[in-house]
């Protein structure tokens, strides 16, 4: 009788050893595939945004603070007006240090960003007010996304001439 | 002397850990070959080459609009479609021909930008009078360039009100990383 015990026992803990090796290697493999599909999901989590980045570039050559106009309202794609450039950038920085609705405005729009446009042909040399324009730069303590750039043309309606520019957008947290 | 049914027990037991171990080595094996192979297997970036994609045609677009400064500020596609014809006839500044001018102005483009910021790509412009006339390219684009669809504009060569339909056709890739 107490030999068929003692059987009955180790059979059990044999039982229970075996049962626990194999959730362990349940819970190990599940841990390590856990790992790997984090940093897929983080990097198309990174691909939607540089995504999301690109349109927001697309929508604000459409702005009418910004986009290239003539007498019957036709635009241009992905064309900027130079003097408008101008104004809309030193309008957001006065409204900046009042509490308007125009900071309140943009400031919801563009939340943590820094967005500039450069003339890369025929000026380049970074100068700015003249080939270098800062219209947001409001920049989080993490960076989101990469910088991205989107080619644009800039257009002088005084002179009448396109010259070819660069937005570059960058998203922060 | 060994009891002939301790000796069994005992065997039987040790058979049975063995088949336990297998058992182990086998769902261990298993896990790390799936993990090899889904490792090895190359990350699909469809919105990666979505936005190289959008970059090739916008630049393309902006590309023929631009007023050449050295060439009484007329737009880059006059230059292109004058170099691309049998006979360019257009002299710029200093009198440098079209091709001379074109050539060099989408030269400072592409090295301020793509080249600047370190991105693949192969740029040319082609007509049927002039062939290649125009080629640019920055790094070898790789083996997974092959899946890129490159950005295309067409300049029509002559007036609309012409017969031939020829065409300069501007082609530009830019590679994934």
């Amino acid at each position: 009788m107490k030999q068929k015990q003692k059987k009955a026992q180790l059979e059990m803990t044999e039982t229970i050893f075996v049962v626990f090796i194999i959730i362990v290697i349940v819970v190990l493999g599940f841990v390590i595939y856990s790992k790997f599909q984090e940093e897929s999901i983080k990097e198309r989590q990174n691909e939607l945004r540089d995504l999301k980045v690109v349109e927001l570039a697309n929508s604000i050559s459409f702005w009418p603070e910004l986009e290239c106009s003539e007498a019957g309202g036709t635009s241009d794609f992905l064309c900027i007006d130079v003097t408008k450039l101008m104004v809309l950038g030193d309008f957001i920085n006065k409204s900046q240090g009042e509490n308007t609705y125009a900071a309140s405005y943009y400031g919801e729009l563009l939340s943590k960003s820094k967005i500039t446009v450069l003339e890369i042909y025929p000026s380049f040399t970074n100068t700015p007010g003249k080939d270098y324009w800062e219209i947001w730069n409001k920049p989080g303590a993490k960076r989101t996304t990469d910088v991205v750039r989107v080619p644009v043309k800039l257009y002088n309606p005084l002179t009448k001439q396109y010259a070819f520019g660069v937005m570059s957008l960058q998203l922060f947290e | 002397m060994i009891n002939p049914a301790v000796y069994t027990g005992r065997r039987k037991a040790q058979i049975e850990m063995i088949g336990l171990v297998i058992i182990v080595v086998i769902v261990i094996t298993g896990m790390l070959l799936f993990m090899v192979q889904k490792m090895s297997q190359p990350v699909k970036s469809i919105q990666k080459a979505y936005i190289n994609k959008q970059t090739a045609t916008n630049m393309l677009i902006n590309l023929e609009d631009v007023n050449v400064v050295e060439c009484n500020g007329l737009p880059l596609s006059t230059l292109i479609v004058d170099c691309a014809k049998s006979e360019p006839s257009l002299y710029c500044d200093n009198d440098y021909s079209s091709c001379y001018v074109a050539n060099k102005t989408i030269f400072n483009i592409l090295n301020r930008t793509l080249v600047e910021w370190g991105v693949s790509f192969t740029f040319s412009i082609q007509s049927n009078f002039q062939g290649r006339f125009i080629n640019f390219s920055n790094f070898k684009c790789g083996s997974g360039s092959k899946e890129v669809i490159p950005a295309f504009e067409y300049l029509s060569l002559f007036s609309e009100e012409s017969e031939t339909s020829e065409n300069a056709e501007i082609k530009l890739k830019i590679c994934p990383d």
